[in-house]
């Protein structure tokens, strides 16, 4: 091997170990695991029967690590709920189902991008910080009106607790 | 049939079998036909996501989206790959024997059979499930069958490829194999592991299901099946591409190729990990642990280091060319390169592709960063400068020597005109539309959707000026397409000489040092593939059947 | 004949055969592309920490 071949693949190797260090940093110290990690099953054709997803939406969390629970079911071609109202600052768990096909959980402008599909529960959690108005929409192929699904995640300022 | 020597392999005169010649033909016919029909399917897509356009004849945008994913992705660069391989393996082997290319000739009408199979649900639109096909959207049986009998087909070809293979290096026992042929040989071998996944998935899980036999269908598994064979398709892409910047490029040149045995050493590495990294399409996935998704990061990353030797070993061969040639200081070789030869501007462009497309690359598979970009327009903008670039343009740049090989004519300064127009058409479209694409994804516009003003949202506006951009993009890209279509007729048509056009294959620097021994030792790189495979998938597949994860219903939601 | 001579006087160099090759600008190349590499994935990572 040439001598600056030598040098090129170690160097080009250590970046890569450097970004996978730091990648195994944040999410290990971080909590920034993959979005949807974990198995958390709901039977399909039971998910409105299911007291989590009857009807979702933003509920008091009763667990310690965060504020708010935001349930959402994805179903061919839309969200429940429609629009959500959370009050900034606050510390919200997602977890989205889907009824029929996989569908696509994306909220514009954040970290929030995951799949949702029958039979299992994606979930992630993040602080919201600033107030403002994010998109959500479906990025995965799910039928006819795919681009018609959306829905509206609303950051308000003060206590409002639901929407 | 005889096995050629490393000097009958080096001469410049030596062709590909006539009768091979054929075979290899037959599979080209089938390249230049999917690439009109699903670059136009292509051109389509842009002008609809621009909002200025809607389709006639009520054609589905995802129908055609369909066609555009399968029959780019799929039959187009299958029909490539084997008719190169086998054009390889005849060039630098010697002929196949009558058995071998039996297999091949099967192999193509199984190909084509099972395409027709497919195409034709599509154009009924019974299969508009993109080229992906995720469950519980349920296609016809029909279509689930045809892309069975494409996977079946290739097998079939592949088989008479390996047999090729291994025929001369049973005869010529302890030498060095020709470079081409092994690199064939190791690409055919992760094919063969990889398409288990996807073979798996439409016999046990998608048949049955779509046939009533069995009401649902375990999604997350097929999924991962999917991906398990996904990923590795990627560099069943690419490889035949490297294997043309390795081994032919410097001969169009006039130089030798910077290192046979590292050319060797990248492939074995790629075969390693171009299949246990198939989860890092499905890192926003629910139903996989973390800690495996972690781990197929890491494996994807070990994937990265043969394309960081492949970026060395191509500017050592331009370099060491250029200063042949005269040049000096730092950078002064690159005046020195053939920029009036069509061929090595069409995969110079592709090389400088794959640049933006290989730190894109490392982006996506960056774990949690995913989020990012998962299922944004960002990914179609990146496979289409990895695929839709690198690779392709280096398919035309050995078509362009292939077809005149094959047919006993020569590039003709027109042909030559052609190739070079479409090297830059290309460039130009493929820039455009991918740079649109990149930072439309990075501001949120999500992939595989048809137009849309999402309820008005103000964020969107902002994409469909990006769309345009896209548009217009495709449009250069389509008219591309027709050049190559004039340049490929161009080449099998007019007078047929004697001083046939030379399928070029290049010496290395280190063509007489002795053989590494063990990158030709099939077991043992079958063991450690299996060995990879098995870390990476084992428990997260176990998982899937032990979780009890309900199965899912069909839906044919279009 | 001419090959057989070509061929001992590259075996005689071995493997390091590469070694007398000026390659300076192939290592700029390479520089500048890991220069890209990093340039490229921290961008991205400062854009994922401030979606946090």
């Amino acid at each position: 091997m040439h001598k600056y071949e030598k040098i090129w693949i170690t160097l080009g190797t250590s970046a890569l170990a450097l970004f996978l260090i730091i990648l195994g940093i944040s999410a290990v110290h971080g909590g920034h695991t993959p979005a949807a990690s974990g198995i958390e099953t709901i039977n399909p054709e039971h998910v409105r029967d299911d007291a989590r997803f009857k009807e979702p939406g933003l509920v008091k969390s009763k667990s310690s690590d965060h504020d708010y629970d935001l349930y959402f079911v994805a179903s061919a071609f839309m969200y429940e709920p429609g629009e959500v109202e959370i009050p900034v600052g606050s510390t919200v768990k997602v977890h989205v189902t889907s009824p029929d096909v996989v569908h696509g959980f994306q909220v514009v402008g954040t970290n929030i991008n995951m799949m949702a599909e029958p039979g299992l529960i994606s979930t992630y959690e993040m602080t919201f910080d600033e107030t403002g108005e994010h998109l959500i929409l479906c990025n995965e192929y799910c039928g006819v009106g795919h681009a018609d699904m959306t829905s509206k995640l609303i950051i308000v300022d003060g206590g409002k607790e639901n929407d | 049939m005889t096995n050629y020597t490393t000097a009958q392999m080096l001469a410049p005169n030596t062709k590909v079998d006539k009768k091979d010649a054929k075979l290899v033909l037959a599979n080209m016919i089938w390249v230049a036909f999917a690439l009109l029909i699903g670059g136009t399917a292509g051109l389509l897509q842009t002008l609809v996501r621009s909002g200025h356009f809607e389709l006639p004849f009520g054609i589905g945008y995802y129908q055609l989206l369909t066609l555009h994913g399968v029959i780019l992705a799929l039959v187009m660069t299958f029909f490539f790959i084997m008719g190169f391989q086998i054009a390889a393996l005849s060039r630098t082997s010697g002929p196949l024997n009558k058995k071998e290319r039996t297999l091949g000739w099967i192999g193509f009408w199984v190909m084509t059979i099972g395409t027709l199979m497919s195409a034709t649900m599509i154009a009924l639109n019974e299969a508009s499930v993109l080229y992906t096909f995720y469950a519980p959207l349920q296609a016809h049986v029909i279509h689930y069958i045809g892309l069975a009998l494409v996977i079946v087909g290739t097998w079939i070809s592949v088989a008479g490829q390996m047999m090729r293979y291994f025929r001369w290096r049973r005869e010529n026992k302890g030498q060095k194999t020709p470079l081409l042929s092994y690199m064939t040989a190791v690409n055919n071998l992760m094919w063969y592991v990889c398409t288990i996944g996807v073979a798996s998935t439409v016999l046990f899980q998608f048949v049955p299901w779509s046939l009533g036999l069995v009401e649902t269908i375990n999604i997350t598994l097929s999924r991962t099946l999917f991906w398990y064979f996904g990923h590795a398709l990627v560099y069943f892409w690419l490889l035949p591409a490297y294997m043309v910047w390795y081994a032919v490029t410097p001969k169009i040149l006039g130089a030798k190729g910077f290192s046979d045995n590292l050319a060797r050493l990248s492939f074995v590495l790629f075969l390693f990990f171009s299949i246990p990294v198939g989860i890092h399409h499905q890192l926003v996935d629910p139903g996989i642990d973390a800690f495996w998704k972690g781990l197929q990061v890491v494996l994807t990353f070990m994937v990265i280091v043969p394309s960081l030797m492949t970026a060395f070993s191509m500017f050592a061969v331009f370099e060491t060319y250029g200063r042949n040639k005269g040049a000096t200081g730092l950078l002064d070789w690159f005046k020195k390169l053939p920029w009036t030869d069509a061929r090595f501007v069409l995969l110079f462009i592709g090389m400088l592709f794959f640049i933006p497309g290989g730190l894109g690359g490392i982006i996506n598979a960056s774990g949690q960063m995913n989020q990012l970009v998962h299922n944004t327009i960002w990914i179609v903008g990146h496979f289409h400068i990895t695929v839709g670039a690198p690779v392709i343009l280096t398919y035309f740049a050995a078509m362009m020597f292939l077809l005149p090989h094959l047919t006993g004519r020569k590039i003709d300064k027109i042909a030559n005109r052609l190739g070079l127009m479409l090297a830059y058409t290309w460039a130009l479209g493929m820039g455009i539309m991918s740079a649109a694409m990149h930072f439309a994804g990075l501001r949120g516009a999500p992939r595989r959707s048809t137009f849309s003003e999402y309820g008005g949202a103000e964020v969107a506006e902002e994409w469909i000026t990006y769309q345009v951009m896209q548009a217009v993009g495709g449009s250069f890209l389509f008219i591309a397409i027709i050049i190559a279509i004039l340049l490929f007729l161009k080449l099998v048509t007019g007078p047929k000489v004697n001083d046939v056009e030379e399928f070029p294959v290049a010496e290395f620097m280190d063509q007489y040092d002795p053989a590494v021994k063990w990158v030709d030792n099939w077991r043992l790189l079958i063991i450690i593939t299996a060995f990879l495979v098995l870390i990476a998938y084992t428990v997260p597949i176990t998982q899937m059947f032990t979780e009890n994860i309900p199965g899912a219903k069909g839906f044919k939601l279009w | 004949m001419t090959q057989e001579k070509e061929k001992k006087s590259v075996e005689k160099q071995g493997k390091d055969n590469h070694s007398h090759l000026n390659l300076k600008g192939t290592f700029m190349m390479v520089m500048a592309l890991g220069g890209l590499m990093l340039l490229s994935w921290f961008g991205a990572f400062i854009l994922f920490m401030e979606r946090m």
